[in-house]
Order: structure tokens, then sequence, then C-alpha cells
């Protein structure tokens, strides 16, 4: 049970994800340098259920964890995944929860993250209201820039973003 | 896969783990590594562990499981989300439940109708019944101690229609499910009252046979007629010192704790708004005897941030009599500077910070003033629109300062302050680092797993309720092992005076073969150093069914560890018991789900 622990990991990788396709790395080939943007795979909840858009979904607050399947062909990219509500209504608003994803020991194009839910919705949130939920999935770390406050990113830095609709409530009793 | 298990399934996992290796790329560094068996007698046989496509598959830890099971979004429609609450995990590492070497996903039944109460007064172009709008949600109880509480939720159109997939009943057997019906707040029309001004939330339950099927496959019609007339209904009227002071378009609602470990506070009334005279009624579902009533102004003063008055302890019954209502005078603006400091020690001014401002003042006869209110620092000020003082003196509010996830300054929490038009500094500490190293259980380092810190279930239990919600409501902070296994991950080191501690989960990067592991209360120090040691890891693997469809590909599996440990305040959400996830898994295109499980 001691031995070939990468390999595990090469045969799980592949049989679980598919195959793994080797960013270029030929230097003559004016691809070499491309950055390619991540892409969401699936999100999915703690029990498993898939964020169908635009929802509503309901997120209890203070407890649960988002499952995010992401790809990037460039399997050496950390990718950051960073969680937004009702940004920009009205007006921008800081980043709510965040988490990342290094390469790990034998890096694949798809990695699934696990981001917790903490700080997302909160009891001010528990209104019945219906509330953008954003991921922004990025390649680059995200700066906040007078033209983008808290989520943007400098090139050749990429991003994907998604929403939903929720509605926060509080823990049953 | 195990020799119990159909065999079929078995040849064709096999196949697809063959083929998938043969037909595709190798990852780059993959070249120099050996499987980590060839045959059965590379593993620890004599603890039933069996080679397949280069893995030992089995020698389980011991201990009792359960399991979640959730189909794909495709299809769940026919499927449903599954507890199995005596998971058999077998010496070869099968997973099975209910009797079965497999884990099987109930199937679903549609259930659809129509939510209605009878024509109020006063609601135009309304026959008979009228249809409302809002939220449904349908919850079992939790199939094993500590498990979760599945639930399924609906919309409600404005028709009143609602579809929603249930599990379909077991011959023989009753499902009950509790239903919740929340009504929504949009209007009906122009000049119309919203669904939460009719009817208060209201709870039912529902109860599901073989028998109610329907043939063919067609939904089971299941139409939801409330009676606001049923619910009670309590008067009130809100008076204010200066005769010219406004008393129409205030709203009023009554709360009750929903979690009183965490103090977070549920609407169980309609929402009234007072007349021009300020006169109320509200509507409440029989159950709660003792109630907040909460008074909140109308929206055209919410920017003002102007606090809503609670009135504690109210006994339900038919007249909570008069509520005054206090004439704040003129708002007036005011700023909070936000600094911090840099690595070199120099005072910064900080962006993007959340500001939460809260008053919660006695008036006397169970009221006070109330207000949480929230806004984001620019150029290092937060500015708001507040009332600073109230007959004569200064109302004293208290501030967190709450640095974006990620950041290196501190929160500040419970911060009292006054508002006399000085200028008011709220100075943020820096972090504390929590460093490790994270190794295997041989010493070896795990490289590239994310390290999340989360406030620990032990301390979150000695908090009080307020401070619990705020440290429930703060994001964790996450960082990822370098190649040496070693992070450094930055903390709050207190909460309003008391020592935090920190729940420390390490999650292994896919395709890593190491167990998710959770290190509990660790304190941040600067000049410690924690060496987290994951155990060993058993690999387990289970063929996901359908009722009759077969394989389901891209199902997700949780695997509980059932304990005998008392649940603590946070895990007593879920219900009595304490259960937790020691490995999660997917199914892949023939329904199979591979979930790593710790071997302590």
């Amino acid at each position: 049970m001691v031995q070939g622990l990468h390999v595990i990991a090469v045969v799980l990788a592949v049989a679980l994800t598919g195959c793994v396709i080797p960013p270029p790395l030929n230097t003559d080939d004016p691809d070499a340098a491309v950055n390619h943007p991540p892409a969401f795979r699936s999100v999915k909840d703690s029990a498993g259920d898939e964020l169908t858009r635009p929802g509503p979904h309901e997120f209890v607050v203070g407890v649960g964890d988002l499952r995010i399947t992401v790809a990037d062909t460039d399997a050496q990219d950390t990718l950051y995944v960073r969680m937004f509500i009702d940004y920009g209504v009205p007006v921008p608003t800081p980043v709510r929860a965040a988490c990342e994803a290094s390469p790990g020991a034998t890096p694949t194009v798809e990695r699934t993250i696990t981001c917790p839910l903490l700080g997302v919705c909160t009891d001010d949130l528990a209104d019945g209201a219906l509330h953008v939920f954003e991921v922004d999935l990025l390649d680059r770390e995200p700066q906040s820039t007078p033209a983008r406050l808290y989520r943007d990113v400098t090139a050749p830095g990429e991003i994907a973003s998604y929403w939903w609709n929720i509605t926060c409530v509080r823990s049953p009793s | 896969m195990s020799r119990r298990a159909t065999s079929g399934w078995a040849a064709a996992v096999a196949v697809i783990g063959l083929g998938a290796l043969t037909g595709c790329l190798p990852a780059a560094n993959s070249a120099d590594d050996t499987p980590q068996c060839a045959t059965t007698a590379d593993c620890n046989a004599t603890a039933g562990e069996v080679c397949d496509v280069g893995v030992c598959w089995g020698d389980p830890p011991a201990g009792r499981f359960a399991a979640v099971v959730a189909p794909p979004a495709g299809q769940r429609g026919t499927l449903v989300k599954t507890a199995i609450p005596d998971v058999t995990i077998t010496a070869d590492g099968t997973l099975g439940g209910n009797g079965d070497q497999a884990l099987s996903l109930d199937p679903a039944v549609t259930v659809a109708g129509v939510v209605t109460i009878p024509c109020p007064a006063g609601v135009a172009a309304c026959a008979g019944a009228l249809p409302l709008a809002g939220q449904l949600r349908f919850t079992r109880p939790a199939a094993f101690p500590g498990g979760p509480r599945l639930s399924e939720s609906a919309e409600v159109a404005a028709d009143g229609s609602y579809q929603v997939a249930l599990a379909r009943p077991r011959v023989g057997v009753t499902d009950t499910y509790a239903v919740t019906f929340t009504p929504s707040s949009t209007p009906l029309g122009p000049n119309q009252p919203s669904p939460a001004m009719l009817l208060a939330p209201v709870a039912v339950d529902l109860e599901l046979t073989r028998d109610d099927m329907p043939p063919g496959g067609d939904p089971v019609v299941r139409d939801l007629a409330f009676d606001p007339a049923s619910q009670k209904v309590m008067t009130g009227q809100i008076v204010r010192a200066l005769p010219d002071s406004p008393v129409a378009g205030w709203q009023v609602v009554a709360e009750v704790l929903a979690t009183s470990g965490l103090g977070a506070r549920q609407v169980v009334s309609t929402t009234a708004i007072t007349d021009d005279a300020g006169a109320f009624a509200l509507r409440l579902p029989n159950g709660p005897a003792l109630v907040d009533v909460l008074v909140s102004p109308p929206p055209s003063a919410s920017a003002d941030h102007r606090p809503s008055v609670r009135v504690r302890d109210v006994v339900v019954g038919d007249s909570i009599g008069a509520i005054d209502v206090p004439v704040l005078g003129v708002p007036e603006q005011v700023s909070i500077e936000v600094r911090g400091t840099d690595t070199a020690g120099a005072t910064i001014a900080v962006d993007g910070a959340t500001v939460v401002v809260r008053l919660e003042h006695a008036l006397g006869g169970g009221r006070a003033l109330s207000l949480e209110t929230r806004t984001t620092t620019v150029n290092g000020t937060a500015s708001l629109t507040l009332f600073p003082v109230w007959a004569g003196n200064s109302l004293p509010y208290s501030i967190d300062v709450l640095p974006a996830p990620g950041s290196d300054l501190a929160a500040r929490y419970d911060t009292a302050v006054t508002f006399d038009g000085s200028a008011l500094t709220i100075a943020l500490p820096r972090r504390i680092p929590v460093v490790g190293r994270v190794v295997d259980f041989r010493g070896l380092p795990v490289i590239g797993a994310s390290v999340t810190a989360a406030v620990a279930t032990a301390t979150l239990c000695t908090l009080s309720s307020d401070d619990s919600r705020i440290a429930l409501a703060m994001a964790p902070a996450q960082v990822t092992t370098d190649t040496k296994g070693e992070f450094t991950v930055f903390v709050d080191g207190d909460l309003a005076g008391t020592r935090l501690t920190y729940d420390v989960t390490v999650r292994p990067s896919d395709g890593d073969p190491h167990p998710t592991w959770m290190f509990p209360s660790i304190a941040p120090a600067a000049d410690t150093r924690a060496e987290l040691t994951l155990p060993d890891a058993a690999w387990t693997r289970g063929l996901v069914l359908g009722a009759s469809q077969g394989p389901v590909a891209g199902a997700s599996v949780s695997i509980y560890e059932l304990l005998d440990e008392a649940p603590t305040c946070v895990s007593s959400l879920g219900g009595p018991g304490l259960a937790v996830v020691r490995g999660r898994g997917e199914a892949d295109e023939l329904g199979t789900a591979v979930v790593v499980l710790p071997r302590p």
C-alpha cells in the first residue's frame, strides 16, 4: 500500500476526470506562451447537488461548501475562486469567500476545489429576498483596480464567471 | 471490484481504467512512476486488499459508516438524493448499502399542486381562491444520527403552481415530509399586498405512500390550501411623541430565535404595514408563544440607516398595545477611518474592508433601538448616515471591521463608539500565522494540498450567541502547501477578546492519493510550527445504481463515519448524533465512484 502513490494519482486523475492533456511545451510553437482560460465544469453543493443555473438555490448561513470542478489546460496554473454577493447591486462589494487550488504534485487539467461557504451568506442577507451569487474563477491572483473593484485580473490572466440567484436562510432549529 | 459484485461491472471498470491509461497521454512527470501493485500479492492481501488497475483496494478502516448519494442534475427528475444509513465496506473495498453490493439511488415521483388561500378582502380579481407565490421546502428527518436532513425546494409561481421530485415511497412505508411555505414578498400587483402580507410562513406535514402513486408515472397532486383565518391575529399600533412624525408605512414582523445557541432569528408572522393611524395586524401560526416584534422604518427612511424598534418577549395574544417609536431627529453623515500596518510597519489606509455598524440600545419597557448595517471602505474610509443622539444622549454603537479574505490584517470586533463629531479611526492588528508542514503517514511531504483554517468548533461553542454569529460569518483562510509540504496561513488571533483556535482541514489536490483530514483546535502562534500528519488511506469504490436506469454516471457520493462522541453546538444543527464526512467521490461513466477513506 505504500508504493507508487504517484502512479495512483495518475490512474485516478485519468479514470475520474478524463484524459490528461499536457500544455504546449515547445517554445518554437507560437501558442506555447498563450495562457489558456480556466473553465467551470460543474459546481455542486455539500450534498452533491449540482447548482443548476439560474436557480434560485438556498444557502444556509454559516454552513456548507461548494465542490467546484474546473479545467485549465495550463495545468501548472494555480486557480483562484472568489465569491461575491450582490456585486454592483447597487455598488461593488468585496469578496465574501475565497479559495484556491494549486497544481499539486501531479498537475491535472481538471481539478475539484472544495470551497467553504462560510462568509457568503450572513444573517443580514437572510431576508427572504433573492440575491445574486457570483463565482469568479481566475488563473492569476485577482486585483482590485478602479476599473473593476476587488475582481480584476491583469494580462495574461484569464477569468471565468458564473452567477446564480440564491436565497440565504438561517439554520433550522 | 469485489468478486461479490456484479462481474460485468467489475470487468467494465477494469476496462475503462486500462483504456484510459492506454488511450491518453501520460501526465508529464509520470514516466518513472511505478504502479502500486501488479498483482494482489503486492498488496496487503491478508487484510483483504486486491490489486486492480495498479491500485490496492480495500482494507477499510474500522467504524460505522453511512452515505448520502446525489444524482447528477440531468437525472434529478427521476432520481433523488438518497441517504443510506448502513453502508458496508467489504475487505476488498467495495461499498454497499441496504444489503446490496451497490449504492442505490431512490427513484423519484413528481409531486405537483397549487398553493392557495381563500380570497382576502381588498384583493382585486380574485374568484374563490387566491394563488400565492413563494417557496416550498420539503424536508425529511436525518436518516442516520448526525446526518443531514435531506430537503428539496420548489419555487411556487405567481399562479400558485409548484412541482418537486421526491422519493417514491417503498411498499408499506409512509414517508413523512415537513413542508414549509414561505410566501413571497413581491406584491401581487400595483398597489396590491404581497403574499407575505396575507399569510404567515406555515408548516405542515405531507405523507406519501405507495398507494398514492397514480399509474403511468403521472404526478401526485397535492394542492396546499392554507387559510389565514386559522392563524392568530395580533393587533397593535405605533405611536410617536411628535404629532407630525409619520406613523404610516412602518413594517412590522414577529421573530423567534431559530437556533438558540447561535442567536439567529426567523420571521414567523406576516409582514404588516402600519396604516395612517399607525395601526397594524400581524398573523402568526399556532405554535410560538413568545416572540420579538420588530418595527422597521418605511423603505424611504432606510437610506438614513434609521434604527428599528425591537420589542422583546411579547406574549402572543390578541393585542400588543401601543409601541412607542422614538423620534430621533435629523441624521448625520459619519465617517470611520480604517487603518492598518504593512509588513514594514507603515500605516496604510485599508480599502475593501466591510464595516458592520450595530446599535442595540434599551429604551425601557422591553423596547430597544436596533440596527445592523454594513458598508465598505473606499480609500480607507467608511461613510454612513446615522442618528448619533437620542434624548440628548449619544447613542452607543458598536463596530466590526472585517478585512477582505486573504488580507494580512485581522478583523476588529465590538469596538464601542459614539459619534460626537470627532474623527473616528479604527486600527486593525495584523493577522497571526499558523505555520506548519503537511506530511503523510510515512513522513513524506504532501504537495499542493489546500489547507483551510476555520474557527474551531470548540471555540464556537464557547462564544456568545452574537459572537458565534460573527464567527460563522468569517470566511475561512486558505492556502496551499508548497513543494516541501509547508504552509503559512494567516488568521485572526481573537474575537472581541476571546482567543480563537482553528480547525485546520487538509484536502489533497485532485489525483493525490492521500485522504482529507481535519486537525482540530490549533492555536495560531508565530513561534510554533504545526506538523500535520495525514493518516494512511484506504481505497474504496462503489457502484451507483438508479432504480431501473442501471449505473448512474456523475452521481456524487459522500461517506460519513458515525461517531459515538456527543454532538457539538454546531454539529447538532443537523440533528442528534455526530456524523463526519470522511470521503467523497463522483461516479465515472460506468457509475463507479472511488472514495479515499482515512485509515488512522
